[in-house]
């Protein structure tokens, strides 16, 4: 289990052993909104998804990083969109979230791009989700795979 | 072959020198690389003609069996080497390394960007910033790059122990790579730091090179030296092995400050332009600032759950209003949350029913991300500052020379710094003693840090001050040098020209001509902080501090400062004081030239 902190300016990952620190923060990760923002309010420590994350990429058994995951929301076997616009949707549904409701933004143009939206039908695609908000994201507990079927739905 | 290529006296190339990252050391090289399995031959560290031998036969010997195989893992060196013995090109999808290939096809190098994470007002861990390199894959989005990182690890929990090892060298230090939108979540918003993106004048081909040579540094350690051998000066490790053209790990000052490196970096014409992406919280005041007193307080009370998204209509506020009210509320959520004063289940309930109300209105309100750029922190006033002053005081004229490392006062011009923040440290000033005809001490500032974040709707941040060293000053017995250690706490608003500050302070002194050979007190200061037109700026203090222990008396001080700005490079300032020491009345006036660089 890792922590990290940062000292004059550069970042320092504590590396501690620490099985519980680590079983809980597997049981707070789970999907859905907030679950990639910052996990772990429960133990109270510095410790977080995403440095979990972070030391994952590096030590890990994943390929220097290129993904990062969260355990328990990994990409189902069948799920019609690639790796990339999978681990996108999961691990920044806030942000997605947010750009969706608003119409606009970084987050809804990136995933517009993975999405291969025609540059003509962008406007039409942020629209449409921006319409069907409250079918997309219903209760905030939905693991991305939903998030994006119902997206590729809604976008048609 | 391994003949060849010492015939054609490949070791000692800049470019072999350059992915080994030898440095010259006395009559022979060394590499700056720590770790016993980034090189091939054993004496591979201090030997770049063993390692250039041993690297050839590994990579075009009889293939090794077991362990990693060294032809997919040292695959710069293999990259050159093979273009160097003329060899054919290495193809990189013939399936014999499939890691490595899986790699390459992902993060598809094509250019790079230089990332700086700027300070944090109230994190005094983030000072400095950090510094990240991006590697761009085909995509129009940023978001979609992989940014390399270097940091040190350890299991280290004690403070001190921490600090002492981190300057000493005792942690090992890696290279990371990670998708980037993962490190905007962390500094933009977890850590709350304005990003700056710098896009360098790389070639596609220059930054697979770039690549390449990280796959070869992945899970090698290096010693981690908080102030040189650190998180920026690893990067530029990076950059020479895309161009060894470049020059810039050779000369390391004492300390590399990560804006240090950009500037470096800039100073090589390696930098175009540069983006901004502001934090959360930089975010939450600039989309407040577009409120007005009625929209803000409804936005507290949706941010705070006390008001309904769906209870908006209610309100009167027009399409318009509620749309600003609603998007300034779904941020303060988003701050809540990463601040942990709001619980997932909260958090998910108010920001879904914040952004349903949000998406039943349509176009219309301000982009998030528009609004000024700051000053780019490179293009603020150099890390050191050197001071010449002339002043007078108690009947006499005083000469002072100052020097100050690192990096920024309350005073100094605050282009590309964050404002009401002061990092000082290291500092000293000399002062010349007419009567004695001698040089003196007139204050060496270990530490002395100042953080002011205003207060807004929505959040209240602590401000604070810590700061020790020895100063000269007058004390019930003579003129002396004193040891002092400061700490403060309070809070900032802003006001129409600048900041306002209120802070309670502790003050203790130490030093052979107290009364017990100490004094122990607390106090208050208070200040404002302004800003007028483009090159002036205006600190004016008040403070009073009550010793309670050991020595019993009071110090007090009003003093004045004004700073102009002159360029980058230079600012002339003013500083006026009246203060009173243990019963001991003096005014000072002080006019400096200030030199950065």
């Amino acid at each position: 289990m890792k922590i990290k902190l940062v000292i004059g300016g550069c970042l320092i990952v504590l590396a501690a052993a620490g099985s519980s620190l680590a079983g809980q923060a597997q049981n707070n990760c789970g999907c859905g909104l907030g679950s990639m923002l910052w996990a772990n309010k429960a133990d109270g420590s510095i410790l977080s998804q995403t440095m979990q994350v972070t030391t994952n990429g590096l030590f890990g058994n994943q390929t220097f990083g290129i993904t990062s995951g969260t355990l328990g929301c990994e990409q189902p076997e069948s799920i019609g969109a690639d790796d990339r616009t999978f681990a996108y949707v999961r691990d920044n549904m806030d942000g997605l979230a947010r750009d969706i409701a608003v119409g606009r933004g970084e987050y809804l143009e990136t995933l517009a791009e993975l999405l291969a939206v025609p540059e003509d039908s962008k406007g039409a695609f942020a629209d449409s989700l921006q319409d069907n908000f409250s079918q997309i994201f219903v209760t905030g507990e939905e693991p991305a795979e939903v998030i994006l079927e119902r997206i590729v739905i809604v976008a048609g | 072959m391994q003949q060849r290529a010492v015939q054609l006296k490949l070791h000692e190339q800049r470019y072999w020198r350059v992915l080994l990252h030898y440095r010259k050391q006395g009559d022979g090289w060394e590499s700056q690389i720590d770790d016993p399995d980034f090189f091939i031959a054993l004496n591979g560290k201090t030997n770049p003609r063993d390692e250039l031998i041993a690297t050839v036969a590994a990579l075009f010997g009889e293939p090794t069996v077991g362990a990693e195989n060294p032809r997919c893992r040292y695959v710069a060196r293999r990259a050159w080497l093979r273009e160097q013995l003329g060899l054919p090109e290495w193809t990189t999808d013939a399936g014999e390394c499939p890691d490595f290939e899986q790699a390459l096809r992902w993060v598809d190098p094509q250019t790079a960007t230089l990332v700086f994470p700027g300070s944090y007002a109230n994190s005094p861990a983030s000072m400095f910033g950090h510094t990240l390199l991006n590697f761009n894959g085909p995509y129009q989005s940023k978001q979609l790059a992989h940014a390399a990182n270097y940091s040190a690890f350890t299991d280290e929990t004690n403070g001190f122990a921490y600090a002492i090892k981190g300057i000493t060298g005792s942690y090992p230090g890696y290279y990371s790579l990670l998708p980037y939108y993962d490190k905007i979540k962390e500094y933009n918003g977890l850590e709350r730091r304005d990003i700056w993106e710098y896009p360098l004048r790389l070639t596609p081909e220059e930054t697979r090179k770039m690549f390449l040579h990280l796959w070869e540094l992945r899970n090698i350690y290096s010693d981690y030296y908080f102030f040189d051998e650190n998180c920026s000066y690893n990067l530029l490790f990076l950059l020479e092995a895309a161009r060894p053209d470049l020059r810039l790990t050779e000369q390391r000052p004492l300390w590399v400050m990560p804006v240090d490196t950009v500037r470096l970096v800039d100073r090589h014409d390696l930098i175009a332009e540069a983006s901004y992406r502001p934090s959360v919280a930089t975010l939450l005041n600039r989309q407040t600032a577009g409120l007005d007193a009625r929209e803000t307080v409804i936005a507290q009370k949706l941010a705070g759950g006390e008001l309904r998204g769906r209870d908006l209509d209610a309100m009167g506020l027009g399409a318009e209003g509620e749309i600003r009210a609603l998007e300034v509320a779904a941020t303060a959520i988003e701050l809540k949350f990463i601040k942990k004063d709001l619980s997932l289940a909260d958090y998910r309930r108010r920001y879904l029913e914040i952004l349903k109300a949000r998406s039943t209105l349509g176009a219309g309100g301000a982009d998030r991300h528009s609004g000024q750029k700051p000053i780019r922190p490179d293009h603020g006033h150099g890390s050191s500052r050197l001071g010449l002053g002339l002043g007078y005081t108690e009947s006499r004229w005083v000469q002072e020379l100052s020097f100050r490392p690192v990096n920024h006062g309350l005073l100094d011009p605050e282009d590309g710094y964050l404002p009401g923040s002061q990092i000082e440290l290291g500092a000293f000033a000399l002062r010349f003693n007419e009567e004695k005809r001698q040089i003196q001490l007139k204050r060496f500032q270990l530490v002395d840090i100042v953080s002011l974040a205003p207060v807004n709707a929505f959040d209240a941040p602590v401000s604070w001050l810590v700061r020790a060293g020895l100063r000269r000053q007058t004390l019930p017995e003579g003129r002396h040098l004193v040891s002092y250690l400061g700490t403060g706490g309070g809070y900032a608003w802003q006001g129409r020209w600048g900041l306002g500050y209120l802070l309670l302070e502790t003050e203790g002194l130490y030093a052979r001509y107290l009364k017990n050979d100490f004094a122990i007190g607390g106090g208050a200061s208070a200040g404002y902080l302004a800003r007028l037109g483009a090159n002036w700026r205006m600190h004016a203090k008040v403070r009073q501090i009550r010793y309670l222990l050991g020595e019993r008396d009071w110090s007090g001080s009003v003093e004045l400062g004004l700073n102009l700005r002159i360029d980058r490079r230079n600012s002339l300032s003013a500083e006026v004081a009246r203060r009173v020491d243990f019963d001991s009345w003096a005014t000072e006036g002080m006019l400096f030239w200030y030199r950065y660089w």
